[in-house]
């Protein structure tokens, strides 16, 4: 069979051992891979209830069937595990070169279990594997642990991934970073701390065999072409992400500044795409992909003169400005490149920084619990130390490193209710209130307010697939957000990046016959099975947070956003009408609209009946 | 009446960031489409023709999900020119 290595590698890091598993051909066939396999093995494998950082979490990590081929945008990996900060199951993405890499080292997955005594990293190398001493890493930052691992095995082409402080304080929202790349929501690399793994080292030089090289060769030039011909490949791959703040401020009014309160940006067209033109250098691009959406800045003049990013991609635009209410790329690119050697998510930690703000102002917290840091609105000095803090678990931020929700529950005094989260996670850069099918998503997926499970480029970028819709509109959300959700999951599969997806530049047509080509599978061809096996998947995750308790009543936004209306800009007047949205949804979902759980028949039609046991 | 127009993208090399057009009462989409393209000169034509890679907003909603290019304007409606962009 083409594209799998059909092998896993299981390291227990307790006792120091390796397993090698073969995925099934059930496994194979019914989850493709990618985050599939990656949903099945953590249902299968975790207990209900496990400590996310203890011994017996898990850390799975993944590339996808046409990673280290030719096919487009398939670079990508996967972290999945119960993630610390929401208690949920979690997946989290990355880019960069990693999983080709561990495709030509020759592994589909690696899965970690238990927790080392002191520091380790795992290097894995053209079939082999040992685990090293990581003693003298521990305390580096990611940017530094890159440099001094590929010196000591002696080759500056080896991919890592790693985490930096803040996944070794055990930060509830540090991620796993790769060459400035990085799968940072969810807390991964608060999981990877507490087992004190440091990274996971790969190189090979194997070759990935295909089913069919002379079709899987037709395919790709078809791919290559529908990207080409795509409305928006040209923008893209000049401006990436960083377009978009004209969008979602100066037109949607959907861009959440001061923690929610306002959908507007003050001085956003500072910070708009012209002015990141100004301040590329270079591209960048992962592994495979003609559409090299990376951007490396560079401030050129000001105080942060020099400072330089990778990035920043729109979530972090949006992190480092909306929250605290500043609209200074200087700023933003610095503390973007910190987060990213620290090995910080951009997002949460923005984000609970930005709630410190609020309480600030409201009196709830005062010099006393900030440390004499003064936290008011457009002023992003103490930004900078309150991100050191987190990461290093120091002062004020020992309590911020636990996340919006933890942090809330600590400080007391009211602050509950100026915590911005869904299960935890706080939400990216999309005002719910003003994009009714994002919400949706943000609302329902089953990692918390995650931008990255149900992307509704309809509402936001006025795409015309499935069909147009009004943003604001509430009739056929709930079927919009099964659609967007299930067509994610699909792709997650491959692992194909969610750009290309929610600009529609592939078909699942074009996707399936792909892995067809490449695996051998005829059932990959057939779209209304890719179908099935998206919402499989995300039904199963969906059993894997019931079993943990979850159910209707964690889907459940904060009232700021469904009581208050947004008061200027492009989505004036509008607040999220949850109870009808989520109504709808559960009944396009098939789920109880009581408990909000899948229903016997649903899971039955969806071979999930071993989840009701 | 007087409409407010603003471009992003592309069509702001060509025509600026904001202003306030007047129009006659009764204007359509399509004569303030008509109006920039002879004001603004055949590159802008040409990008306008190329509807499928623009956006119109028209007071934040699709001109699509209105009457089309055939939407009825008003005094005060904010119309917005978007190049198509992707992102999240």
């Amino acid at each position: 069979m083409g594209g799998y290595k059909n092998r896993i590698l299981r390291v227990n890091l307790t006792d120091r051992t390796f397993n090698e598993e073969t995925p099934s051909s059930d496994l194979i066939h019914d989850y493709i891979g990618g985050r599939g396999f990656g949903a099945k093995l953590l249902y299968d494998d975790l207990k209900p209830g496990i400590d996310p950082l203890g011994e017996k979490n898990e850390l799975i990590l993944l590339n996808g069937p046409l990673a280290g081929t030719n096919a487009q945008s398939f670079g990508r990996w996967m972290a999945i595990f119960k993630s610390p900060l929401t208690g949920t199951y979690y997946k989290s993405c990355g880019g960069g070169h990693w999983a080709a890499e561990l495709k030509f080292a020759g592994f589909d997955a690696i899965i970690i279990e238990g927790m080392a005594d002191a520091p380790v990293y795992l290097w894995v190398h053209d079939g082999e594997y040992q685990l090293k001493d990581a003693t003298y890493l521990w305390g580096l930052d990611c940017d530094d642990t890159h440099t001094l691992i590929r010196e000591e095995l002696r080759d500056p082409r080896i991919r890592i991934v790693c985490i930096g402080p803040a996944g070794e304080h055990i930060v509830n929202f540090a991620g796993i970073f790769t060459d400035r790349r990085s799968a940072s929501r969810g807390g991964g690399g608060a999981v990877m701390g507490a087992k004190k793994l440091k990274a996971i080292a790969v190189r090979g030089h194997g070759r990935v065999e295909l089913a069919d090289q002379e079709a899987f060769r037709l395919v790709v030039r078809q791919q290559v072409g529908a990207f080409k011909a795509s409305s928006t490949f040209e923008s893209f791959s000049r401006q990436g992400t960083q377009a978009m703040v004209e969008l979602t401020s100066g037109t949607l009014g959907i861009y959440p500044t001061k923690n929610f309160r306002e959908g507007v940006l003050p001085h956003w067209e500072k910070i708009e795409g012209a002015e990141y033109d100004k301040l590329r250098v270079r591209k960048t691009a992962c592994t495979a992909c003609m559409v090299h959406c990376g951007n490396i800045t560079k401030i050129g003049e000001g105080r942060f003169s020099g400072a330089w990013s990778e990035g920043p991609e729109y979530e972090s635009m949006w992190a480092f400005t909306g929250p605290i209410a500043t609209a200074d790329i200087g700023l933003t690119v610095a503390a973007d490149r910190l987060c990213d050697r620290l090995g910080l998510d951009t997002i949460s930690a923005a984000s609970v920084i930005g709630f410190a703000y609020e309480l600030y102002e409201r009196g709830i917290i005062a010099d006393k619990e900030t440390d004499g840091l003064k936290l008011r609105y457009g002023d992003g000095e103490p930004f900078l130390k309150l991100i050191n803090q987190i990461a290093y678990r120091q002062g004020f931020g020992d309590i911020l490193a636990e996340g919006v929700r933890a942090a809330a529950r600590h400080i007391g005094k009211g602050a509950e209710q100026y915590a911005i989260h869904v299960k935890g996670l706080e939400p990216p850069g999309y005002d719910p209130r003003g994009a009714k099918a994002q919400g949706l998503n943000l609302l329902t997926a089953n990692t918390g307010a995650d931008h990255c499970s149900g992307y509704a480029p309809q509402e936001l970028f006025g795409t015309s697939v499935p069909r147009k819709v009004n943003r604001f509109a509430i009739k056929g959300k709930g079927e919009l957000t099964k659609w967007n959700q299930d067509i994610q999951t699909m792709t997650d599969t491959g692992i194909l990046c969610h750009f290309t997806v929610s600009q529609r530049m592939i078909t699942p047509e074009l996707y399936g016959r792909l892995l067809s080509a490449a695996t051998g599978i005829k059932d990959f061809t057939d779209s209304t099975y890719l179908w099935l096996v998206g919402e499989r998947i995300f039904n199963l995750e969906r059993m894997f947070n019931i079993r943990e308790g979850f159910g209707r009543k964690d889907d459940v936004f904060p009232r700021r956003l469904t009581d208050e209306p947004l008061p200027t800009g492009g989505s004036a007047g509008q607040v999220f009408e949850a109870e009808i949205l989520l109504a709808d949804y559960y009944k396009a979902r098939g789920w109880d609209t009581e408990t909000g759980i899948p229903t016997a028949a649903k899971l039955n039609e969806l071979g999930l009946d071993f989840t009701m046991k | 009446m007087d409409i407010e127009v603003s471009f992003f993208g592309t069509l702001r090399e060509l025509a600026g960031r904001q202003q306030v057009i007047s129009m006659t009462e009764g204007a359509q989409l399509t004569d303030l489409i008509e109006r920039l393209a002879r004001e603004y000169g055949a590159e802008f034509r040409q990008e306008v023709n190329c509807i499928e890679k623009l956006r119109i907003l028209i007071n934040g909603q699709e001109y699509e999900l209105l009457d089309n290019v055939q939407t009825q304007l008003k005094d005060g409606d904010i119309v917005v020119f978007l190049s198509l962009i992707a992102g999240g």
